[in-house]
């Protein structure tokens, strides 16, 4: 099965999870109700709760250097349209939505290569090696891209993922499983499907 | 136990564990959240007024369109052509007199029949109704419309309406102006005709 079309069954399979009902609204939902009311206190919980899922979810798609900036752009912008958002329990998946918007208003100005290195095997500086296996995590299709990105890199374990992103854990699962035998391959690790 | 390693860190996955090893210098450090100014509260940003573009395109269209006619009709008002005595010139397209006035070459004209009494300006030309004959049409800086005078036993000319008359000296600018170009276009095709010729002769 190719893999534009793995993805798009992924894009199509991963539904995003049931909205729970106004009266249960979960503690994030609250918090944002109180950033709209204008306590900047509460911007700095929603900050420091969603930080790590916007940074990942940059650093699958832009160089390394830039996420730092990008991230203040994108709860800059988030802080300013807040009053817009309608379900405020998915306040994770509205974020991570903006993050994926400004990575692509980042390519429409600056078109950075990162080619993946043919010599995978050997190098002796980790900084090297990670450097390419960020290279070919790139590489694959955007939806095991950022789960694995999300699970590797900051951490997150996979009902983390789903929570923060608004997928279901079944999609998740799919992704990270999937993009782990992607990645093997790519790059030559034995296990590789 | 990997998928579980890999699905929420249970058991344990030595090359998952090096790959996070390797990649934890890209994890996210933690920064101080960005500084919002105190005084854009959400309040006042939902009482931001809309954006200007979309409120002065349209009117900037509106200021173009309106410009634009006011101009046109200040140059038609600065610039009247004289119409006293409306004769038409007549000339049969292949002995057409090229005049700077905007003359027709067409005998459909002829049948055109308007009259303006101008008693300012009594400039009466008459022009053989339906001689395809070669006239002289006196010269002027402004373009001058000329109609052909018919025989007395003829219907009397009709009284066209002011609107008519500006109608018409539209009419003839675009002729005119359309008549130029044509001309500019033969003259090339004839040149080019010419050199094509030449060529030929040479070659021989």
């Amino acid at each position: 099965m190719a893999e534009s079309e793995m993805t798009q069954e992924l894009f199509l399979y991963g539904k995003t999870a049931a909205r729970p009902s106004v009266e249960d609204a979960n503690p994030e939902a609250r918090i944002v109700e109180r950033v709209v009311a204008g306590d900047r206190d509460a911007f700095d919980e929603i900050y420091r709760g969603f930080a790590p899922l916007v940074h990942g979810i940059l650093l699958a798609r832009v160089p390394y250097d830039d996420v730092r900036d990008i991230v203040q752009e994108v709860f800059l912008k988030a802080f300013k349209n807040l009053h817009t958002l309608r379900d405020k329990n998915a306040v994770g998946a509205w974020l991570a939505r903006i993050a994926r918007n400004h990575a692509a208003e980042y390519y429409r100005h600056k078109r950075p290569s990162e080619e993946l290195s043919d010599d995978l095997s050997g190098r002796q500086n980790p900084r090297a090696e990670a450097n390419e296996i960020m290279a070919a995590i790139r590489t694959l299709p955007d939806a095991y891209r950022e789960s694995l990105v999300l699970r590797l890199i900051e951490g997150m374990t996979g009902n983390e993922i789903a929570e923060r992103t608004g997928l279901t854990p079944e999609s998740v699962r799919v992704n990270l499983h999937r993009g782990m035998d992607l990645l093997r391959k790519r790059l030559g690790i034995a296990g590789g499907k | 136990m990997k998928q579980d390693y890999l699905w929420n860190k249970t058991g344990a996955d030595p090359e998952i564990e090096r790959l996070e090893n390797l990649l934890a210098a890209f994890r996210y450090r933690e920064t101080a959240a960005p500084v919002v100014p105190l005084e854009q509260n959400i309040v006042s940003i939902e009482t931001e007024p809309r954006s200007r573009f979309s409120f002065s395109l349209p009117l900037a269209f509106g200021a173009v369109a309106v410009s634009i006619a006011a101009s046109v009709v200040l140059f038609y008002s600065t610039h009247p052509v004289p119409v006293a005595d409306l004769t038409m010139a007549v000339a049969s397209p292949t002995t057409g007199v090229r005049t700077e006035s905007p003359v027709l070459h067409s005998e459909n004209f002829n049948e055109i029949k308007t009259a303006v009494n101008d008693d300012k300006n009594p400039q009466p030309t008459t022009v053989p109704r339906a001689a395809p004959a070669v006239h002289r049409v006196k010269r002027n800086t402004r373009p001058q419309i000329f109609t052909a005078r018919m025989s007395k036993d003829e219907n009397p000319p009709v009284v066209l309406s002011k609107e008519e008359k500006y109608a018409y000296r539209q009419l003839l600018l675009a002729l005119s102006i359309t008549n130029e170009k044509l001309r500019v276009v033969g003259d090339t095709i004839k040149r080019t005709h010419d050199e094509k010729d030449l060529n030929r002769s040479r070659n021989r």
